[in-house]
């Protein structure tokens, strides 16, 4: 049956799959515990002669809690994270930690200031019904009782954030952002830079060299990122690419201003599939690491949680300290996104230097089960290649390769799957899902996989291809001369059989 | 896979949210920004003079000794336990001195019992943000004992803080600030 076109949005549109919502779950969680925590406990440091709450929960209170009150809010925001992050009750996790973190900004938002990381309490809220304790958790371990994935949270998380940009963009709008006469964010520089003490760098350069016109555009771009979520929050691909302008716009104003919306960065990054770019970029590692979240047990949270928040609790105090000096909060910050950006950075030069070196790489079909078991391809008559695959077998502990000689049948067939030629002898072939890698990176995927110490040998990855590959050749081109040529090729034996493609 | 019933629930439940959204726009826009709300910062306040210079809120605090010495002391590190992004925020609370209120108003009865049972929060911040009658004890006993803490062994007599408008205009060798008082508030220690 096909559904009209609301319907559509609300549970297609934003239909990613169960891998991706568990790396934004994971993100959410790493998120918290680096760049929020600790909170709430320094307020116990001001009388409540500070207290004038919002309208608002803060109302019903007459005072700051005392100290333990706050204590046990941390203690329990920091034990439903960790739950959250190795997903144990997901759902009831996120839910609970989004009314713990309700309670403790009452608080902290009642000394005059509201911080406007409410998205963060959105995404929990929201992601909760996503299906993103899915993957990559305790709840996966366990099996029964998952929630199905759904795709509509995300759609609600997408209005919901179209319209707390809307919010921001329209007030500027009438306020006069538009106005000509009037340059709104050169103003908010200037408050920022020499009222609120945040004299950064490019803040300085902003305010000494950039023309009136330049602010003038700056105000009217703001204006019109702002109001542009609302629209494209009806269309993914729309959202991303507002998202990835508003990212860059974000990262401007903590340049300039020091002001950090973590929050919403993290509520962009919901809506990322974030499998696609693990796969892309080639970091099948990630996955393998988040894997090993869903051996954890109940009891581990909670010991963990524990001593988290024993910790943060220490910290704090020692933080102010430091605050007399910097703002560390903002350091925090800065430094997330420096090891963001040098990840993706990372990231993606690799992809790029790796589709240019690899010679042929590509992306094909891949073959049933090839996913979970990668396929070497060898040369059947080299001994070379023969003592390769018995090393290989020797040291598989998991059992993941399965073989072939180029020569076979199987062989054939999965270099013509890859477009590559029928007599293909230069170099061994490793097929994982739709990929192939040759050379000496074939080599060096075989013994990332076997585990340590020989995964250890990976780490001769970040010498360019090129380079690695003249040894590789050096050697391959001499492999008959020296480890000799067989008649045939090499026949499985019976325990072997089993993990030979034929 | 979504379930007939979710197919039934989930359209009203964004249709809720929907109509929620503009009402508590228009409510923060009404009555101040309550929390929670589904808000971002407008950052919609653009003050500049009839000349065209930026005028900005700033505040400086400074400690008198019992020898006649002073020390300044910035707002960062009295507040050194609050994120910075609270600080200035809670110096206009506690530390500034509002002009007096208009002729006293009586709130209707409604509120006064709301006031008095429900929602005693909602006096005291009214009260902090508006109807300034003074540093409260509880404000002057604390910075008795942070002034101590910051200057151990010292004898502080009094702290003054200075609240002032600044106007920031552009000139040929950089921004020019002029710097005006306009209320200060002495707590002797």
């Amino acid at each position: 049956m096909s559904r009209g076109a609301l319907p559509r949005w609300i549970f297609e549109e934003y239909r990613l799959g169960d891998e991706s919502l568990a790396v934004s779950r994971v993100l959410t969680a790493l998120c918290l515990l680096g760049l929020v925590y600790p909170r709430y406990v320094w307020l116990a440091s001001f009388p409540s002669s500070f207290y004038a709450p919002p309208l608002g929960l803060g109302i019903l209170f007459r005072g700051l809690p005392p100290l333990w009150i706050l204590w046990a809010i941390l203690a329990a925001a920091v034990t439903l994270t960790l739950a959250l992050l190795v997903g144990w009750h997901t759902r009831v996790t996120g839910l609970a930690l989004a009314a713990v973190l309700l309670a403790g900004n009452t608080f902290e938002y009642a000394l005059g200031k509201i911080n406007h990381d409410i998205l963060l309490l959105v995404v929990l809220v929201t992601m909760s019904f996503s299906g993103w304790g899915r993957r990559y958790s305790v709840d996966e371990r366990r099996g029964a009782g998952l929630p199905p994935a759904a795709a509509w949270p995300l759609a609600l998380l997408a209005l919901v954030v179209g319209f707390a940009m809307f919010s921001a963009g329209l007030p500027k709008a009438m306020a006069g952002w538009l106005d000509p006469r009037t340059q709104s964010a050169q103003y908010h520089l200037l408050v920022n830079y020499y009222v609120l003490e945040r004299p950064t760098l490019a803040g300085r350069l902003a305010l000494d060299y950039l023309p009136t016109a330049g602010w003038e555009a700056l105000d009217w771009a703001t204006v019109g990122l702002e109001l542009a979520f609302l629209p494209a929050a009806f269309s993914r691909r729309a959202m991303l690419a507002v998202c990835g302008v508003a990212v860059l716009f974000h990262v401007l104003i903590h340049a300039t201003m020091e002001i950090s919306f973590w929050s919403n960065l993290l509520a962009y990054a919901m809506f990322v599939d974030w499998a696609a770019i693990l796969s892309r970029a080639r970091l099948d590692g990630v996955s393998t690491g988040l894997a090993g979240l869903s051996r954890t047990r109940g009891w581990h949270v909670f010991a963990a949680g524990g001593m988290a928040s024993i910790l943060y609790g220490a910290v704090d105090p020692m933080l102010s300290r430091v605050r007399m000096v910097v703002d560390i909060d903002r350091v925090r910050f800065s430094m997330a996104m420096l090891a963001a950006g040098a990840v993706v950075a990372f990231a993606a030069g690799r992809a790029v230097v790796e589709r240019w070196l690899s010679r042929g790489l590509d992306a094909g079909e891949s073959a049933p089960g090839l996913d979970r078991h990668p396929l070497v391809l060898f040369d059947g008559v080299c001994g070379m290649c023969n003592r390769t695959v018995d090393f290989v077998l020797a040291h598989d502990r998991g059992a993941v390769f399965r073989f072939a000689a180029l020569q076979s049948t199987a062989g054939q067939a999965a270099l013509a799957r890859h477009r590559l030629p029928p007599d293909y002898s230069d170099s061994i072939v490793l097929i994982v899902g739709g990929r192939y890698y040759r050379y000496s990176t074939a080599a060096l995927e075989i013994v990332r996989r076997l585990g340590p110490p020989w995964s250890m040998l990976w780490a001769l990855a970040v010498v360019p291809p090129p380079i690695r590959d003249v040894v590789y050749d050096f050697v391959t081109a001499r492999r008959y001369r020296w480890f000799g040529k067989l008649d045939q090729c090499r026949l499985p034996t019976a325990a072997e059989r089993e993990r030979f493609v034929s | 896979m979504t379930s007939p019933r979710s197919e039934q629930w989930v359209p009203r439940l964004f249709a809720v949210v929907v109509v929620l959204l503009p009402l508590q726009f228009w409510f923060a826009r009404m009555r101040g920004e309550p929390y929670p709300a589904l808000l971002l910062p407008a950052f919609d306040q653009v003050a500049t003079d009839a000349d065209g210079r930026v005028v900005a809120e700033s505040v400086a605090i400074v400690v008198r000794f019992a020898d006649g010495t002073v020390e300044p002391l910035p707002l960062r590190t009295l507040f050194a336990r609050a994120p910075s992004s609270h600080i200035l925020a809670m110096a206009q609370i506690a530390l500034k001195p509002k002009p007096p209120p208009p002729a006293a108003s009586k709130h209707s009865r409604p509120r006064e019992w709301l006031e008095a049972y429900v929602a005693p929060g909602l006096a005291l911040s009214t009260a902090r943000r508006l109807d300034w009658s003074g540093p409260d004890p509880e404000t002057v006993s604390w910075l008795r004992r942070r002034v101590h803490e910051l200057f151990p062994g010292r004898q502080a007599s009094r702290i003054e803080v200075e609240w002032y408008v600044d106007r920031y205009a552009w000139q040929a060798d950089g921004w020019a600030r002029q710097r005006d008082r306009t209320v200060t508030l002495e707590v002797p220690l």
